[in-house]
């Protein structure tokens, strides 16, 4: 283990399909963080997840983990990533353990102990069929799983998407405690915005195959504030310092990271409050865009 | 490689197609694969049979995004064609020594039915219909998947279980063909045919994304 390296680097890393291009994208995780990578659905999440894990061909860029390349290194790479998709892909006709009895084979630092530790601690049922087991229970065991090869860096695609709040505030928890110790960082993905408000320290926005920022939770709060008023004080010279305008009949609400700009081009009374993710989300993804 | 293969083996293992092998190797008992046989039912069957397993395989992991899933692991793309093959080679050595094994354990304890114990010509065209099966079905697979292969797939069974049989059928009028080096020359080129289709399917599948 280097310490001194990010976990995860991604430099200049593009991909194109037909219809869709995943734009030169740079990030870094350093360990003992989660970040949080949000989007709408379509964004680029799930190719980005995908590329870590070499699942699909770069076309430019590269990726490293732990300072390893996951091309040249690839089997490395994937040993010190746990992975965790979004719709379960386990064989369903197989009981738990026989699940389990396949994937240890693949890891060479499986822990068998550790493995029952967290199947004790989730409260698995090893003699149950995959296919019998809930959504929320199959997401424990994909977690499980990813944890009990000592994985460094652990990729969630959309884990809490189709699990009921209770479960999901539970799963909250347990991210929280896996990096507590500062050897493991977690890539989630997700477009549930407060699922990411509470556990992140940094965020990620993605919209369109572009990478919009990246920045820690702190910074987001006190940068992106939204300005709103009345549709009549709308000055089409603000949306230069708009990231994103949503607009109705009779009022408007624009997303900046500039207030005082935007200020200058709005007059009268109006309401500028700090922006949460989600209406970050929103005002990207579904206003019109600008600065 | 080993734990790919042991991956496809316990999902066979656990499926009940596990059932219709031994019950294959029941039926094949009866098969009159001797010496004197007019039809190499058996060569149909083996062929067959292991088109069962293996399409089993392809199928279950088109279902449940396989290639999304195993490719996750630490695995390179070439280990996981490898891995397949190996598969399927294991899957067909078992039917070939459960199928010849049974019938020659059966001659020796006089059964009267089991009148042959390895017949070299149908041994040899069953090695080669397999070998040049899979080493054109198999690289076909790693580039277009399942679903797009299925129907090719059944076809290609058929024609080739059929020629197979039909060949081992009249091979009994050739008696080069019973030579002791015939199967080891069998094998030997189905090998080749093997390798071969192993390298055009890792190229196949290390192009594809998933």
């Amino acid at each position: 283990m280097n310490t001194r390296d990010p976990i995860l680097e991604l430099i200049g890393v593009n991909k194109k399909y037909d219809g869709f291009e995943l734009k030169p994208l740079d990030l870094s995780l350093e360990r003992g963080y989660i970040m949080g990578f949000i989007g709408e659905n379509g964004a680029g999440k799930t190719t980005t997840i995908k590329s870590v894990l070499n699942l699909v061909h770069l076309d430019g860029g590269r990726i490293l983990v732990d300072g390893l390349d996951s091309v040249k290194d690839e089997i490395k790479v994937k040993e010190k990533i746990g992975f965790v998709f979004d719709d379960t892909h386990y064989y369903e006709h197989l009981k738990v353990d026989q699940m389990t009895e396949i994937i240890r084979r693949f890891y060479p630092r499986w822990d068998q102990a550790l493995y029952k530790r967290y199947i004790k601690q989730f409260d698995l049922p090893e003699r149950k069929e995959i296919k019998q087991l809930s959504s929320g229970m199959k997401m424990k065991y994909s977690l499980a799983v990813a944890l009990s090869h000592h994985a460094e860096l652990i990729l969630l695609d959309e884990p809490t998407s189709g699990l009921d709040p209770v479960f999901r505030s539970e799963l909250l928890e347990i991210f929280q405690e896996l990096i507590s110790t500062g050897e493991r960082s977690i890539f989630f993905s997700s477009h549930i915005t407060s699922d990411l408000d509470q556990v992140a320290d940094y965020i990620s926005l993605i919209h369109h195959g572009e990478l919009i920022f990246t920045e820690d939770q702190e910074t987001i709060r006190d940068r992106y504030h939204l300005i709103k008023g009345g549709i009549h004080q709308w000055n089409p010279l603000a949306a230069e310092a708009c990231l994103g305008v949503r607009k109705n009949a009779m009022s408007f609400s624009g997303l900046t990271a500039d207030v005082e700009m935007a200020r200058k081009f709005i007059p009268g009374e109006v309401v500028i409050e700090p922006a949460n993710l989600e209406e970050i989300m929103i005002h990207i993804a579904r206003g019109e865009q600008h600065a | 490689m080993r734990s790919l293969i042991f991956k496809d083996l316990a999902l066979l293992r656990s499926s009940r197609l596990f059932f219709i092998g031994l019950l294959y190797s029941l039926f094949i008992i009866f098969d009159r694969g001797g010496s004197d046989s007019a039809l190499g039912t058996s060569t149909f069957f083996l062929v067959f049979i292991s088109y069962i397993f293996v399409n089993y395989l392809n199928s279950y992991d088109y279902m449940n995004h396989g290639d999304r899933f195993v490719n996750a692991f630490p695995v390179s793309r070439k280990q996981v064609v490898e891995g397949r093959y190996g598969s399927v080679m294991i899957l067909v050595i078992c039917f070939l020594v459960l199928s010849y094994g049974l019938r020659t354990l059966l001659w020796i304890l006089g059964y009267p039915y089991a009148t042959g114990v390895v017949n070299i010509p149908q041994f040899t065209v069953v090695i080669f219909a397999v070998c040049l099966y899979y080493g054109i079905m198999l690289p076909l697979y790693f580039k277009l998947g399942y679903e797009k292969l299925r129907w090719i797939n059944l076809i290609s069974l058929i024609i080739v279980s059929v020629a197979s049989t039909v060949i081992s059928a009249l091979i009994g009028s050739f008696p080069l063909f019973s030579k002791w080096w015939m199967p080891i020359l069998g094998i030997f080129v189905g090998w080749i045919v093997l390798r071969i289709s192993l390298q055009r399917a890792v190229k196949y599948y290390e192009s594809r994304d998933f």
